[in-house]
């Protein structure tokens, strides 16, 4: 009985937990703006204030978008379901000493680079890369 | 999060508990392989059942490779004892799809058994081995996993100390971006098959960037913990 109460305890607790990370998700999409931010691109949103509305930070993400569509590299890659795995993507790239930057988006399933002036990857070294990270290059666009 | 539509409160505190009371959650063990060049550290205790310490490198990304240490309780095998083994994980197959992704493993280690079971502390040659698949979108995980420690001496030589087979499902709340702190409800069901032992843990698993913890507890009372970082 006693175990009984400790697992409903528990498993309460997990959903109480998760309810209340699910019900402020919307808020910290776009991430907590005074964490750093590994991509380093002139966001519209690090202008966030306390107290401005997620409409804006959502229009901001959106001109962030358009940010990422002037990277170097576009590549559309299939498998990235997991940010924990795909993190494997940004490591295998940040040791290259042409990169400059990498942004992964999960819901475009696209990997952006930007290299450094004179920096560059051939698209052999890119689908190497993406391919020692685990997964399948789709497509490799650039700008 | 991709629910939209719908009453923000009633959402997030009334529906989805009620869908995540009924759907049985699970989880997803780590990969076994990391990306070519990586390396991961991890840590899981299982109450009184067992706790387990890895090291793992990746030569390449379709093979792990590192130095595993398991402290095995009665209540969980037919020994007591520590295990230290050198484990090999190879990855047969991965299914990079446009919306999912899935894996087949096998893992072997061979290893050595400091056996406290009896009262007179031995020591003794082992095999670990077992195999493992799993199915993973960004919403829903299912993973089924085999493992097995084969005794190599003396009256445990070709017996399974270990023989357990685990099933695991699990679901993600909310769709989580790159960025975000990514969660996950995971009950993981595991049989014993020697002592016709099943044990069910409910899980909520979370992972941030390259940090992995888990944390829950069996209906058994056995309280679970996990923590990971690759790097």
């Amino acid at each position: 009985m006693n175990d009984q109460c400790k697992t409903l305890k528990t498993i309460a607790f997990a959903i109480v937990f998760s309810s209340f990370l699910f019900g402020t998700a919307e808020t910290t999409w776009a991430h907590d703006h005074k964490a750093s931010h590994s991509h380093g691109k002139d966001h519209a949103h690090k202008d966030l204030k306390k107290g401005d509305s997620v409409e804006k930070d959502q229009t901001a993400q959106a001109n962030s978008s358009k940010d990422l569509k002037n990277s170097d590299v576009v590549i559309n890659v299939n498998g990235m379901v997991c940010s924990f795995c795909t993190a494997n993507i940004e490591k295998r790239f940040k040791k290259e000493k042409a990169i400059k930057d990498v942004v992964v988006n999960l819901d475009e399933k696209k990997v952006y680079l930007s290299f450094k002036d004179k920096g560059s990857l051939s698209d052999k070294q890119i689908t190497s890369n993406i391919k020692k990270a685990g997964y399948n290059v789709v497509s490799i666009e650039r700008n | 999060m991709r629910i939209r539509g719908m009453n923000a409160f009633v959402r997030t505190y009334i529906v989805i508990p009620l869908l995540l009371s009924l759907w049985a959650i699970f989880p997803s063990q780590a990969h076994l392989v990391s990306y070519e060049g990586g390396s991961e550290v991890m840590v899981e205790s299982m109450g009184s059942m067992r706790t387990q310490v890895s090291a793992i490198y990746s030569p390449k990304w379709w093979l792990g490779t590192g130095l595993v240490y398991d402290r095995l309780q009665s209540d969980y095998a037919q020994i007591e004892g520590d295990v230290y083994s050198a484990q090999v994980a190879v990855l047969l197959k991965r299914w990079n799809l446009a919306e999912a992704q899935g894996n087949l493993y096998v893992h072997f280690a061979p290893g050595y058994l400091k056996n406290s079971f009896l009262a007179e502390e031995s020591t003794e040659l082992i095999f670990k081995y077992g195999a493992r698949a799993d199915y993973e979108t960004r919403r829903i995980y299912v993973a089924a996993e085999y493992f097995s420690i084969l005794g190599l001496e003396d009256e445990n030589k070709n017996k399974n100390l270990i023989d357990s087979f685990a099933l695991s499902l699990g679901v993600a709340p909310y769709i989580a971006q790159y960025e975000d702190l990514n969660t996950w409800f995971i009950t993981k069901v595991m049989w014993q098959e020697d002592f016709k032992r099943v044990d069910v843990f409910p899980t909520a698993r979370f992972f941030f960037k390259n940090v992995l913890w888990e944390v829950g507890q069996s209906l058994k009372g056995e309280s679970l913990f996990s923590f990971m970082m690759r790097y």
